[in-house]
C-alpha cells in the first residue's frame, strides 16, 4: 500500500519516527497528518549558500537562492541542483565556493556531487533556477537566473550540460547600459506551438556598491526597502526552435509593466487553454498577465484583484503558485510577504479572484510572519493541497529593534482543512519546524517515490535542508509523468482532472515554477485519501488534445503519453 | 513634600480664600471663570500651585500655548514636579510640538518611574506618530501595569498592537478598554478593527455596526461594514456602504482602502467602468509613492555627495526637499549636521529633536542634540 521504494533507514514510517527521534511526531496520541523528516544531514548535500555580505548592504546579498528538483539523467530519481551567489565586488565565481552545484540522487537517501563533471558550475551571482526540457529531448535543461549575464545549460543526454546560452540568445536584456538583475524564470508554453518558452522576472535597477544608505530599526545600516529603487520590466523569450529564442517581450505586452519581479508561476486561470503568468512583485502592485490567444498579453492585475491587499496597497511579493487549493477546477494564487502584511491568499471566483486571506485564517497565522519560497502541494494526501513556506526576514539585523524580530525564522506548514480554512500544523510537523533560519528557496517533489511530497530549502548562509516528508496515514497517492508528443515533451502547462472512486473531483497541472527562484518536479501529484482507485483521470494537453484515462490503479508512478492525432 | 509646604505657607497668606475658589471653581468645570483668579493671583503671589493650577485650567481650555506657558512657570519653581512634568509633555503634543512632547516625556518617565500617565503618554505620542517600536510598547505597558484602571492606557497599548497587526493581543487590551469605558467609541472601532484582522468576520461586522448609530457615522465604521460584507461575499450591501463611506473619507490610507474595495465590488457586480475609475485613481497614488522615494533616494545622494565636497548649504537645499517626501531619521540627522556647520544652531536642533522622535532614541543624536543646546545656552549667557 504504501512506498514502493524505501528512502534511507527504515521503511516502515513508525519505525523511522522512533529512530528519529521526532518529538512532534505525534499529537495527543494520534499520528500527525502532515510530519517531516528533515534529513540534511544524512543527505550528503555537501554545500552552503554563500552571499557574500558586506558592510555596504548590497541588496543582492539578501535574496539568494532558489533551488532545483530535477531529474538530470532519467534514471526515475530527483536529483537536485542549487544556485550560489559570487564575490561581491566582482560578482565573479572566484573559488570553488561559489559554485552552482548538481547532486545525484543515489537512492538510498543520499546524493552525489556531480557539478564539475556535469560542467553545471555556473558563472556570476546567481538567483533563481528554471527546469525545462525547451528541446524535447526528454532530457531537462537548465536555466539559471542571474544578477549578471543568465546561463542556459542544455542537457546532453550523458550526465553534463552545455553552456548554449550566447546560441540561444538568452544572457538577458540591458538597461541604462547595465543588464538587468534577474531573480527568476519559468518555463511555459505560451503559444502552444509544442516549445517551451521562457518569462524571466527582472527585480531593479541595481549596481554594486551603489545602494543607498538606509539604516535598520536600531541605527545600523541595512538593506534598503525596495522602492528606492526602480523597477524593471519582465522579459518574455519565444522558443523559434532549433536552440534560439527571440526576445519578445515588446511584441506581446510584457514589458509594459515595471515592477520589482521576484517570481512568477503559470496556470490558465479562465480555462481559456493559454496559459497565464502571475507575477509577485516587491513593493509595487503584482501582475497577472492574461495570455490572449497565444500571441500577446495584457496584465490584468488589478482588474482581477490580486495586485493590493484589501488595505489597497502593494505587497513586498515573494514566491507564489498558482493552483486550486479548493478543488474547484479553478487555479487559485498564494504568495509570501514579510512581517505585518500576511501571506494572501487569492480565490478564483470565475471572472475574478476573491482576497480569502483573513477568512481562511492565514492571515492570523501569516501577520508576524515573512515569507521566501512557496508551495500549494498534499503533503498529507488527503486529497487537499496544503501550504508550505520557507521563512526569514529580509534585513539580516532586524533583531536591533528589539521588538522581537528576528532574522532566521522556523519553516511553517498550513493544512487545508477542505473547509477553505486552513490549521498552522508546524510544531506538529517535525522537528524540523522548530529551527529557524535564512531560509530562502524551496522546490518541491518525490525524492523517493514514495507517493509523499518532500521539500528541499536552501539557507542563506547555511547548508540546504532536506524535509522528508514522513507523513503517517494510510491515503492514497498518484504522480502523473506527462510525456508529450505534439505538446511540449514534459507537458508543462497540461491541466489534470481527477476522479476518485467515490466520486470527488480535484484538479492539478503541471509546471516546475513554484515559489522563490526555484524549480520543482514536473510530475502532476494527487494526494487520495481513502480511495482505493480512480475513476478517470482527463488530461487536456497545451496542444488541445484531451485524453481520457479509466479505472487506474493508486499508489504508483502513472506515465502518461499524449496521443498522436 | 515641596507641594505640601507651599499649601502650608498658602495657608497662612491671605490671598489663600480666593485660591481655594479658583480651585472649586476649576473643579466644577469652571475654568473661564477661575482662570482670571489664577492668573491675579500668580502675578501678584507666583508660587507652584498656582501656576500648576492656572496650566491645568489652560490644559482643560485646550489653551495648549498658554498652558505650556505656565508649566514652564511652575517647573523654573519646581523642577521634579512630575504632575507639571508630565503636563507640559502632554500640552506640548498637543499643540503640534511631538518631538519634544516625548523628549520631555522621556525625562519624565526617568525622573519619576511610578507615575503612570507619563508613561501613557509617551506611548501615546510615540503611537500617534506611528512609532508602534519596543519603547513605546514597554511605556504603555507600563503605564498599565501601574494603572490597570486606566482605560487609556489599554486603548493606546491595542492600537500599537492594532498598528502592528498583533490582532489578538490588541482584541484583549480593547476588550480591557472598553470594561472600563464601555461606550468608547473609539474603543468600540479599534476592538471591531482586530476582531476583523483577527479573521472573526461576523462579529467585527456587528460591531462596526453598532457605531453606524452616530450621525454622521464614522468613515472608518462604514469601510469596516463594506470590508466585512465583501468578505461575507455580500457585494451589493457592501457596495451602498462603500459609496456612502466615500462621500466621506478624507484619510489617506483610508482613501486607498475604499478606492481598491470599490474597484472589487464593481468589478464583481459587473460593473467594470466604474471599476476602472477607481483604478485609476489607485494607480495615481501607486505611482506617486514609487516615484517619491526613487526621488528621495536621489535627492539623498546627491546630498552625501555635497557633503563629501563640503557644500552645506546645498546639503540643506537638497535634504529640505528629501524630507517633504519623507521624514527619514537618518536625513535628519544629516540636515542638522548641516545646519551646524552652517551656524544655524536652533534649526539643527529642530531636526535632532525630530530625528529622536522619528526612531529608537540613539545617543549619537542625543550628543549631538545636548551639543547645539549647550552652544545656544552659552550665546545666550
Amino acid at each position: 500500500m504504501r512506498a514502493h521504494h524505501s528512502f534511507g533507514l527504515v521503511s516502515p514510517a513508525a519505525a523511522i519516527a522512533l529512530l528519529l527521534g521526532f518529538a512532534a511526531l505525534f499529537h495527543a496520541g494520534e499520528p500527525a497528518a502532515i510530519c517531516f523528516a528533515e534529513v540534511s544531514q544524512s543527505s550528503k548535500l555537501s554545500f552552503v549558500t554563500r552571499n557574500s555580505p558586506t558592510p555596504n548592504k548590497n541588496q543582492i546579498e539578501t535574496m539568494v537562492a532558489g533551488v532545483a528538483l530535477l531529474d538530470y539523467d532519467q534514471d526515475g530519481y530527483l536529483d537536485v541542483f542549487l544556485v550560489n551567489g559570487a564575490e561581491i565586488p566582482s560578482l565573479i565565481k572566484t573559488s570553488p565556493a561559489y559554485w552552482n552545484r548538481l547532486f545525484h540522487n543515489n537512492r538510498d537517501g543520499t546524493f552525489t556531487d556531480v557539478t564539475e563533471k556535469a560542467g553545471v558550475k555556473g558563472v556570476g551571482f546567481g538567483m533563481g533556477v528554471a527546469v525545462g526540457d525547451y528541446d524535447n529531448d526528454g532530457y531537462p535543461d537548465i536555466f539559471v537566473a542571474n544578477v549578471g549575464d543568465n546561463q542556459l545549460l542544455h542537457n546532453n543526454r550523458d550526465g553534463t550540460f552545455s553552456d548554449v546560452t550566447l546560441t540561444a540568445h538568452l544572457q538577458g536584456e540591458q538597461y541604462k547600459g547595465r543588464k538587468m538583475w534577474s531573480t527568476a524564470g519559468g518555463w511555459f508554453d505560451y503559444n502552444n506551438d509544442g516549445l517551451l518558452d521562457l518569462f524571466v522576472v527582472n527585480y531593479c535597477v541595481w549596481a554594486v556598491n551603489q545602494d543607498p544608505y538606509c539604516s535598520s530599526p536600531g541605527g545600523s545600516r541595512s538593506y534598503c526597502h525596495p522602492r528606492f529603487y526602480e523597477p524593471l520590466h519582465a522579459s518574455l523569450y519565444r522558443n523559434d526552435g532549433g536552440g534560439r529564442f527571440t526576445d519578445v517581450s515588446e511584441e506581446t505586452g510584457i514589458a509594459r509593466s515595471l515592477g520589482r519581479g521576484m517570481s512568477v508561476s503559470f496556470a490558465d486561470f479562465d480555462g481559456d487553454g493559454y496559459v497565464d503568468a502571475f507575477v509577485a512583485n516587491d513593493a509595487s502592485p503584482n501582475f497577472l498577465f492574461h495570455n490572449i490567444a497565444g500571441k500577446r498579453f495584457e496584465e490584468i492585475g488589478v482588474a482581477a484583484g490580486i495586485a493590493y491587499n484589501d488595505d489597497g496597497n502593494a505587497l513586498s511579493g515573494m514566491g507564489s503558485d498558482f493552483r486550486d487549493v479548493n478543488n474547484d477546477g479553478r487555479p487559485d494564487i498564494w504568495h509570501t510577504a514579510v512581517e505585518r502584511e500576511t501571506f494572501p491568499l487569492y480565490l478564483n471566483i470565475g471572472n475574478t479572484f476573491f482576497a480569502a486571506t483573513a477568512s481562511s485564517g492565514l492571515g492570523r497565522y501569516t501577520v508576524n510572519m515573512s515569507g521566501w519560497g512557496n508551495g500549494i502541494m498534499d503533503f498529507d494526501n488527503d486529497g487537499w493541497k496544503d501550504l508550505f513556506v520557507a521563512r526569514s526576514n529580509v534585513l539580516d539585523n532586524v533583531a536591533e529593534a528589539n521588538d522581537g524580530r528576528t532574522y532566521a525564522e522556523p519553516n511553517s506548514v498550513f493544512r487545508n482543512l477542505g473547509n477553505g480554512k486552513f490549521e498552522d500544523v508546524s510544531s506538529f510537523a517535525g522537528d524540523g519546524f522548530e529551527q529557524p533560519a535564512p531560509h530562502r528557496g524551496v522546490a518541491f517533489g518525490d525524492l523517493d517515490n514514495d507517493g509523499r511530497i518532500d521539500a528541499v530549502v536552501t539557507v542563506l548562509g547555511g547548508a540546504p535542508k532536506v524535509f522528508r516528508n514522513v507523513s503517517i496515514n494510510q491515503n492514497h497517492w498518484l504522480l502523473v509523468k506527462l510525456v508529450g508528443t505534439r505538446s511540449n515533451r514534459s507537458g508543462l502547462g497540461a491541466q489534470l482532472r481527477l476522479v476518485d472512486a467515490a466520486g470527488r473531483t480535484q484538479w492539478n497541472h503541471a509546471t516546475t515554477s513554484v515559489g522563490y527562484a526555484s524549480s520543482s518536479d514536473s510530475r502532476v501529484h494527487f494526494g487520495l485519501g481513502d480511495s482505493p482507485t480512480v475513476r478517470e483521470l482527463e488530461v487536456r494537453w497545451p496542444s488541445g488534445a484531451r485524453q481520457l484515462l479509466r479505472n487506474i490503479k493508486v499508489d504508483r508512478i502513472l506515465t502518461v503519453q499524449e496521443p498522436n492525432p | 513634600m515641596i507641594c505640601l509646604a507651599w499649601l502650608l505657607l498658602l495657608q497662612a497668606d491671605p490671598n489663600q480664600a480666593r485660591f481655594d475658589e479658583a480651585q472649586q471653581l476649576a473643579a466644577q468645570g469652571r475654568c473661564s471663570e477661575a482662570e482670571p483668579l489664577l492668573k491675579q493671583l500668580a502675578e501678584t503671589h507666583p508660587s507652584a500651585p498656582v501656576e500648576f493650577a492656572l496650566g491645568q485650567c489652560q490644559f482643560g481650555e485646550k489653551d495648549y500655548l498658554a498652558a505650556i506657558d505656565s508649566f514652564r512657570q511652575v517647573l523654573a519653581i519646581s523642577p521634579n514636579m512630575v504632575e507639571a512634568r508630565s503636563l507640559y509633555g502632554a500640552a506640548l503634543g498637543l499643540s503640534g510640538r511631538p518631538a519634544e512632547a516625548i523628549e520631555q516625556l522621556r525625562q519624565t518617565t526617568r525622573t519619576d518611574p511610578a507615575f503612570a500617565p507619563s508613561f501613557r503618554l509617551l506611548g501615546m505620542f510615540e503611537v500617534q506618530g506611528g512609532q508602534a517600536g519596543p519603547e513605546a510598547r514597554a511605556a504603555l505597558e507600563k503605564a498599565v501595569s501601574l494603572d490597570e484602571s486606566d482605560a487609556r492606557a489599554h486603548y493606546w497599548l491595542a492600537q500599537l498592537f492594532l498598528l502592528n497587526k498583533n490582532f489578538d493581543a490588541a482584541e484583549k487590551e480593547f476588550s480591557a478598554s472598553l470594561s472600563l469605558q464601555p461606550q468608547s467609541p473609539q474603543a468600540l472601532l479599534g476592538h471591531a478593527k482586530a476582531l476583523a484582522g483577527g479573521g472573526q468576520t461576523d462579529a467585527a461586522l456587528q460591531e462596526f455596526q453598532t457605531l453606524l448609530k452616530a450621525d454622521p457615522p464614522p468613515v472608518d465604521a462604514l469601510l469596516g461594514v463594506a470590508t466585512c460584507l465583501y468578505d461575507l461575499r455580500q457585494f451589493q450591501p457592501a457596495l451602498a456602504a462603500a459609496e456612502f463611506a466615500q462621500q466621506h473619507v478624507t484619510d489617506s490610507l483610508d482613501r486607498r482602502a475604499l478606492l481598491w474595495l470599490l474597484s472589487r465590488l464593481y468589478r464583481a457586480l459587473g460593473e467594470p467602468s466604474k471599476a476602472i475609475e477607481n483604478e485609476r485613481l489607485l494607480a495615481g497614488l501607486e505611482a506617486a509613492k514609487n516615484g517619491d522615494l526613487v526621488r528621495f533616494r536621489t535627492l539623498q545622494e546627491e546630498a552625501m555627495s555635497y557633503r563629501a565636497a563640503h557644500d552645506f548649504a546645498k546639503v540643506a537645499e537638497t535634504l529640505e526637499e528629501a524630507l517633504r517626501i519623507e521624514r527619514r531619521q537618518d536625513s535628519l540627522v544629516m540636515l542638522g549636521d548641516a545646519y551646524r556647520a552652517l551656524k544655524r544652531p536652533q534649526d539643527a536642533e529642530k531636526c535632532y529633536l525630530e530625528a529622536l522622535a522619528a526612531g529608537p532614541e540613539q545617543q549619537e543624536i542625543a550628543r549631538r542634540l545636548t551639543e547645539v543646546r549647550n552652544g545656544l545656552e552659552r550665546e545666550k549667557r
